[in-house]
């Protein structure tokens, strides 16, 4: 403290330096405190980006993967987008096809009743009595004989057929819309030569299957208009002897021919126009106004997804 | 009765010749008796029942006696090679040899035909008249045997023994 004489001792100089030496001390330890806890909280900060980082790697990761496998979902998804197409069209063409064979049988059950021509009519009573009452009688008269009424029979027969070979077999027109179909085209290549043409069409694989018990409609004839047509380009190849072997698939008709090489796309080319001109030119077709468009398509369109491995995860 | 004189629809004429449709929509085109209607007149089918060579054999002939008629349909199928000198370059229709059989008796000819076939004994031969089957040159003791229930391989019992 100082005395009258207004100078500090030694004793008050080294209390202000202990004071300074309290107040500084107290101020750094504050902003060392807030330092520390600054530095602590963007420790906390870097360790939350380090885990938002590691999630976004993870995140990448399986972004990448999902891109990965866009090819094969693509393939499983154009297979189904063709074959639902061609379900919805068989359903179609079922219905038309049904409608049409109806009127076809009310057509032939009245066949006969609208045959009036008096000359077919006499002729069919001859041919009749022929095959009831001479027929079972030939083996038992004499040869000479026998062969002359042979021949008066197949002369009947020949007679009656080129009078009534078309009667009734006009295609029964359809009123109304036409009905677009897809017919697919696609030639299996797998080393650059043309190997197995395949054809899918939205016909039911029963009108191959049970053909023998099935009623021949428009679904059939459909078939084999594609079919003539095809024949029809592989016999210009040189593979007419080739036979084509027809199974299901998905309920559709499938249709595979062995080729010989050859450039897939001109190949494909050929049987697709070449089907075309062949239902173009079909009474039948016309007539049902079935509007068929022949197109060439990837082969792995036509094929189903592989299945993923044993173990393997689905995504 | 009309119907008999009428051009015949295709599956109708399918079951008249003994072939599948699509196998008579195949022989119209090939051997020029195509039609866009797809109607067949008798003319036009006997034509391609001569140019296709397609035959019932099985109509004037009998089966060789067997317990199961699986076994009588195979070795019949193979005396019929024999018999009528399908033997080399001279074949039939493969289904010439089930033709008025029952399926299953066709389905196992067409297996013993393709196993004999794997062996070298038969000779399947593709042609614009159909698959052409014959015996291989030199194997005529062999599918004769099987003919006669001499010697018939495992692999051709198997089709009636398993």
């Amino acid at each position: 403290m100082a005395d009258g004489s207004g100078l500090r001792s030694v004793a008050d100089a080294l209390a202000g330096v202990a004071q300074w030496r309290t107040d500084e001390e107290a101020r750094h330890g504050t902003e060392l405190a807030e330092v520390d806890q600054e530095v602590a909280s963007l420790q906390t900060g870097i360790e939350n980006l380090k885990q938002q980082l590691e999630a976004l790697g993870r995140f990448r990761t399986e972004l990448l993967g999902k891109v990965d496998s866009i090819e094969e979902e693509v393939a499983g998804r154009n297979y189904n987008a063709v074959f639902d197409v061609l379900g919805d069209q068989l359903v179609g063409l079922s219905s038309r096809a049904g409608g049409l064979l109806q009127k076809e049988r009310v057509r032939d059950a009245q066949l006969a009743e609208t045959l009036d021509d008096p000359v077919v009519a006499n002729l069919l009573a001859e041919y009749q009595q022929f095959k009831e009452v001479v027929e079972p009688t030939l083996a038992s008269i004499p040869a000479t004989y026998r062969t002359v009424m042979e021949e008066t029979g197949r002369k009947q027969r020949q007679d009656l057929e080129s009078r009534l070979a078309h009667v009734g077999t006009e295609p029964i027109e359809y009123e109304g819309e036409p009905l677009p179909l897809d017919v697919l085209v696609a030639v299996d290549a797998p080393d650059g030569q043309s190997e197995v043409l395949m054809l899918v069409m939205p016909v039911a694989d029963a009108v191959h299957g049970d053909w023998r018990s099935r009623d021949e409609d428009l679904q059939t004839r459909l078939a084999a208009c594609i079919m003539q047509g095809a024949f029809a380009t592989a016999a210009e190849m040189g593979l007419g002897g080739n036979q084509a072997v027809f199974g299901g698939h998905r309920g559709q008709l499938a249709v595979e021919l062995e080729l010989a090489g050859g450039d897939p796309a001109a190949i494909a080319e050929s049987f697709r126009s070449s089907i075309q001109e062949t239902l173009a030119a079909s009474p039948e077709l016309i007539a049902a106004k079935v509007a068929a468009t022949v197109r060439v398509i990837e082969v792995d369109h036509l094929l189903p997804p592989e299945e993923p491995e044993n173990g393997e995860a689905q995504a | 009765m009309i119907d008999e004189f009428r051009s015949a629809k295709l599956v109708d004429a399918a079951k008249r010749l003994g072939v599948g449709p699509f196998e008579l929509v195949r022989l119209s085109v090939v051997l020029g008796e195509s039609s866009s209607d797809l109607r067949f007149t008798s003319a036009s089918l006997v034509k391609i029942e001569e140019k296709a060579g397609i035959r019932s054999f099985w109509s004037d002939r009998a089966l060789p006696s067997s317990g199961n008629p699986i076994e009588a349909a195979v070795r019949g199928a193979c005396g019929l090679l024999l018999d009528l000198g399908f033997v080399g370059n001279t074949g039939t229709r493969l289904d010439n040899l089930s033709r008025g059989l029952t399926e299953v008796q066709a389905e196992a000819i067409d297996e013993a035909t393709a196993l004999l076939a794997e062996e070298g004994a038969v000779l399947l031969m593709t042609a614009t008249a159909g698959l052409q089957v014959s015996v291989a040159p030199g194997f005529e003791g062999k599918v004769r045997a099987i003919a006669d229930g001499s010697d018939t391989p495992d692999t051709i019992a198997s089709l009636w023994t398993e």
